[in-house]
């Protein structure tokens, strides 16, 4: 019997090889570094976050015959590669109240308050701030990469400004 | 004009360094294609000859410039040393490492695809040793996993096979009975599923468990089959079966195995063969160690562990209301739980908790990263027991000024490191104390909270803010001071400026004692803040200029022993004040006012709250004399009260749990106490605590369960609690009428007596009685 996966794979397997890989690569070349970026600033982890990349185009590697007809691929990895860190954060018994840890990010910002203020996002705000300001995703692409409505990332992001202009504000009013 | 927010985000995005990342779509693409064996099928075949030669070439010593593992002894007496790593690439990328020997380290390693002609990943063992760094072979073709402990390791993994995504070769295990120098290896009669797509290892005592995957499905329940081999049999498996498990591996822990332990069914075994599908306590408790020969479980949080339905706390475990329990590492040698926690973010802050009963803990305080290191991750770490008892940790440090990460390396704490007891909870006493006492129905003017006071000549004076009678509510509140000199109410008149707009909260300085009144503020015709002292219970006075700036809005807290103090803590900008010079506290960044200031000895101790994103969160200060922050503790955002107190030499935490609880636990070195269990206590609920440094003293009310239903009264019985270590109690009620609700506060303690304002109302009407006023305890 025939599946959707043996169909896949013949006509995977049918694809000139070379060809396939080149293209994977230059999609790789183009996307790995920003993905591993913003899955570093969304967990905290520049090393795992880059582990986490890793692992998003290996199996973007796997599946690129599908991946490759996508509207976004590097959302599809991003997304991917974020589901896989946080899975490997629980599998290793890493819990954080927040797993954002700031002092991960490499290399360390200048902007300190900022920086303390995206660390006290939520994960779900934090990611549609990192696709939205580091990936530079439109509204459409991030609610696609994140598996959400349009209208849920325009909430998240929202809410996440409103609370970095909070804490950011709540900074400023310290004297100097 | 600031940075608009949406330029300081780019900004800061940008900032993170493009070329931080250095990737190569070869790792990718080996990656891929060692879990592909569904999509390439039978195209696997020349992989297989490749990685079958992988790296397995007999012991080779790498030609590089290794130095070797670095052992680092802690200071003399911490029975812990580093065993650090070669920081050179192939050691760095040890998943992960065992320490062996004095001075040595093995671990698994993956092989770089830049490291082979065929450019493919694998997985090989290194052993890094005084005499340079080996790969080890352990003479099997593809190895999988690797475990053990001691002299003892273990290897699994195929012959004549290679990589996941070809057919599976004869499953085999390698057995090193010295370190990892030698091994022996045999192939079992074990056939793995076509499907398999990791092996993994954990062994006991006298038996190994292998964990064969199925599918690739990482991260919710997948199935596994398990193979179980005595140790003295390694070809012939003894037991075998299907389980559908999360994606933990399997581990070694207390004599016996566990596989899979998240959101799922954990089994657990003590001989292999037999498998207990383990009940957890809660739902979403993990199954984390085997203690005594039964589960040991944490809750969700990786907050409250549970050693045979004995629950620890490890925040109130370690005095530490937000601990850092985010790398948490547990394991157990079977008579004894040891669990690795953060107490505290800075790098040293890891500590080692043992406990055989789940009841008494000792802790031992982790070396820090050595020298030439910033920090150590305890991330993707395991933690092993070797048979002469000592813990080994692996663990990665960041080399100093780097952000990257450097060699996995080995902390070792040997058995009689030192550790400290951390008493768990015990069982308070109270017992009842015949004294006397007497009312004193409060001044025609009814004091309103904040009330603060002390004992002068035959009577005391005190000082609240007060509303005139017959005002209406938005009329202004005024401070006022009144003395009760044993038989009538007199008002106090001070030089304080009149309508000082901060008359109330300077009126909190008040301080009596045996040198008499003193306050600080603004005088008439005064220059500057000024000491104000009576020695006549308020009667006349004497001023005198303080080297001390007056703040609107702040919240003066000083002492006689440490009158140079002011700090400014209320509704605004908060900072310290120490004769003039000024010092911004980070930790009040948000407003949060001390409600208590108590002088004890040469330090005062403040107690309040904070306003963080809309929860109330409890604080505690200890100002030492020069005005320098000895303590500090803040309280979690669960709202509960959370303050330290000094009690003796040491300090007592008092925790006010939310409702439905409403209890109240003391916890200090004498052990933990939770007051409502205690025998001789009914339902003590907790209105004020004051502290003298030699007692603790308590008022509240008791016998007030019906409260928690909504239904009846408050106590009309006020209950004063004393104790001088926290878990021996004295008790001392104060009954007023039926019918009357009483709540109470502390306003002065002393050796004799005892200073406790109530203030009462009708249960029914809720009306204020004229019952409420002062009572002073004799004792």
């Amino acid at each position: 019997m025939s599946t959707g996966a043996a169909d896949a794979t013949t006509e995977h397997v049918h694809e000139p090889r070379a060809d396939r890989e080149r293209e994977f690569a230059d999609f790789y070349e183009r996307h790995h570094g920003a993905v591993a970026r913003a899955i570093g600033a969304t967990i905290g982890d520049a090393a795992l976050g880059t582990e986490a990349a890793d692992e998003a185009m290996a199996r973007a590697y796997q599946r690129w015959h599908k991946i490759r007809g996508y509207d976004n691929p590097a959302g599809w990895t991003y997304r991917v590669g974020l589901n896989w860190s946080r899975s490997w954060a629980r599998r290793h018994r890493r819990q954080d109240h927040r797993l954002h840890r700031p002092d991960a990010i490499d290399p360390r910002p200048a902007d300190v308050d900022l920086e303390r203020a995206i660390s006290a996002l939520s994960d779900d705000h934090r990611a549609v701030v990192v696709c939205r300001y580091l990936l530079d995703w439109s509204i459409e692409t991030t609610a696609d990469a994140l598996d959400l409505r349009p209208g849920t990332v325009k909430s998240r992001l929202s809410r996440a400004l409103s609370e970095l202009e909070r804490h950011l504000g709540a900074t400023e009013e310290r004297p100097s | 004009m600031s940075t608009s927010l949406d330029e300081r985000l780019h900004r800061y995005f940008d900032a993170l360094d493009p070329e931080a990342v250095h990737g190569d779509p070869d790792r990718a693409i080996v990656r891929a294609r060692s879990r592909r064996r569904h999509q390439l099928g039978g195209m696997a075949g020349c992989l297989i000859v490749v990685l079958a030669g992988l790296g397995i070439v007999g012991a080779t010593l790498l030609d590089d410039d290794s130095p070797g593992p670095v052992v680092i002894e802690g200071e003399e007496g911490t029975g812990q040393r580093w065993i650090v790593g070669s920081s050179d690439r192939e050691l760095g990328l040890l998943r992960e490492a065992w320490a062996v020997g004095d001075d040595a380290i093995i671990g698994p390693s993956f092989v770089e695809p830049q490291d082979t002609e065929e450019g493919l990943r694998g997985l090989q063992v290194l052993r890094d040793d005084g005499d340079g760094k080996v790969i080890v072979d352990t003479g099997i073709d593809f190895l999988h996993d690797l475990a053990g402990a001691g002299d003892d390791l273990y290897a699994v993994g195929e012959m004549g096979a290679g990589m996941s995504n070809s057919p599976p070769g004869e499953l085999a295990i390698a057995h090193s009975s010295d370190a990892g120098r030698t091994w022996d290896v045999v192939t079992t009669d074990v056939e793995l599923p076509d499907d398999r797509s990791q092996v993994q290892i954990a062994t006991s005592d006298d038996f190994l468990v292998i964990q064969a995957r199925r599918g690739v499905d990482i991260g919710g329940q997948t199935a596994h089959v398990l193979h179980t081999f005595d140790l003295d049999e390694l070809g012939t498996s003894v037991a075998s079966r299907d389980a559908s498990t999360g994606p933990w591996s399997p581990r070694a822990s207390g004599g016996g195995v566990i596989v899979g332990a998240e959101a799922g069914e954990p089994l657990w075994s003590l001989d292999g063969t037999n498998w207990t599908e383990a009940d957890p306590p809660t739902e979403d408790a993990l199954m984390v160690a085997i203690l005594s020969g039964e589960p040991v479980w944490i809750d969700v949080n990786f907050r409250v562990i549970d050693v045979g339905g004995i629950q620890t706390d490890l925040a109130q475990l370690l005095g530490a209301p937000e601990p850092f329990v985010s790398h948490l590492l547990v394991t157990s040698d079977g008579d004894e739980l040891q669990v690795v926690v953060r107490a505290d973010d800075s790098p040293d802050g890891y500590r080692l908790l043992r406990t055989e009963d789940g009841i008494d803990w000792s802790t031992t305080p982790l070396l820090g990263p050595p020298d030439g290191f910033d920090d150590v991750s305890y991330v993707d770490s395991h933690m092993t027991v070797d048979g002469e008892g000592r813990v080994m940790i692996d663990a990665i440090l960041r080399p100093s000024g780097t952000d990257v990460l450097g060699p996995r390396s080995v902390l070792v704490v040997e058995p009689d490191a030192p550790s400290t007891p951390i008493t768990g909870p015990v069982e308070g006493t109270v017992r009842d104390v015949e004294l006397s006492h007497q009312l004193i129905e409060g001044p025609e003017v009814p004091f309103f909270s904040g009330t603060t006071g002390g004992f002068v000549d035959d009577g005391f004076v005190v000082w609240g803010s007060v509303q005139r009678a017959g005002s209406g509510p938005d009329d202004p509140l005024e401070s006022q001071f009144m003395r009760w000199d044993g038989s009538a109410w007199a008002t106090v008149t001070t030089p304080l400026v009149e309508g000082d707009p901060d008359d109330g909260g300077w009126g909190r300085t008040l301080v009596a004692d045996d040198q008499g009144l003193a306050l600080i503020g603004l005088v008439d015709g005064g220059d500057g803040t000024q000491l104000i002292e009576s020695t006549d219970g308020g009667r006349t006075w004497t001023t005198a200029a303080l080297p001390l700036e007056i703040h609107p809005y702040t919240f003066p807290a000083w002492s006689r022993t440490a009158s140079h103090l002011l700090l400014g803590t209320f509704g605004g900008p908060n900072w310290f004040r120490n004769d003039g010079a000024y010092e911004e506290s980070s930790r009040l960044v948000t407003p949060g006012g001390a409600y208590e200031v108590n002088p004890v000895g040469d330090d005062l101790w403040l107690r309040g709250s904070k306003d963080i994103d809309g929860d109330q969160v409890s604080w505690t200060m200890k100002l030492a004399g020069d005005g320098t922050v000895e303590e500090w503790t803040l309280g979690d955002d669960t709202g509960q009260m959370n303050h330290v107190f000094p009690l003796r030499d040491d300090t007592v935490t008092v925790v006010e749990e939310n409702p439905p609880l409403l209890t109240t636990t003391v916890s200090g070195p004498s052990g933990e106490v939770v007051l409502n269990e205690v025998d001789g206590l009914e339902d003590f609920l907790l209105y004020d605590v004051r502290a003298t440094g030699d007692e603790l003293i308590l008022v509240g009310a008791d016998g007030r369960s019906s409260m928690l239903t909504g239904v009846g009264n408050l106590s009309n019985v006020l209950t004063l609690l004393w104790s001088s270590d926290g878990v021996s109690w004295s008790r001392y009620d104060i009954a007023l009428d039926e019918g009357l609700e009483v709540g109470g506060s502390l306003i002065a303690v002393t050796d004799d007596q005892v200073l406790v304002e109530l203030s009462a109302k009708d249960a029914n009407s809720g009306e204020p009685s004229t019952s409420s006023g002062f009572a002073i305890v004799e004792r």
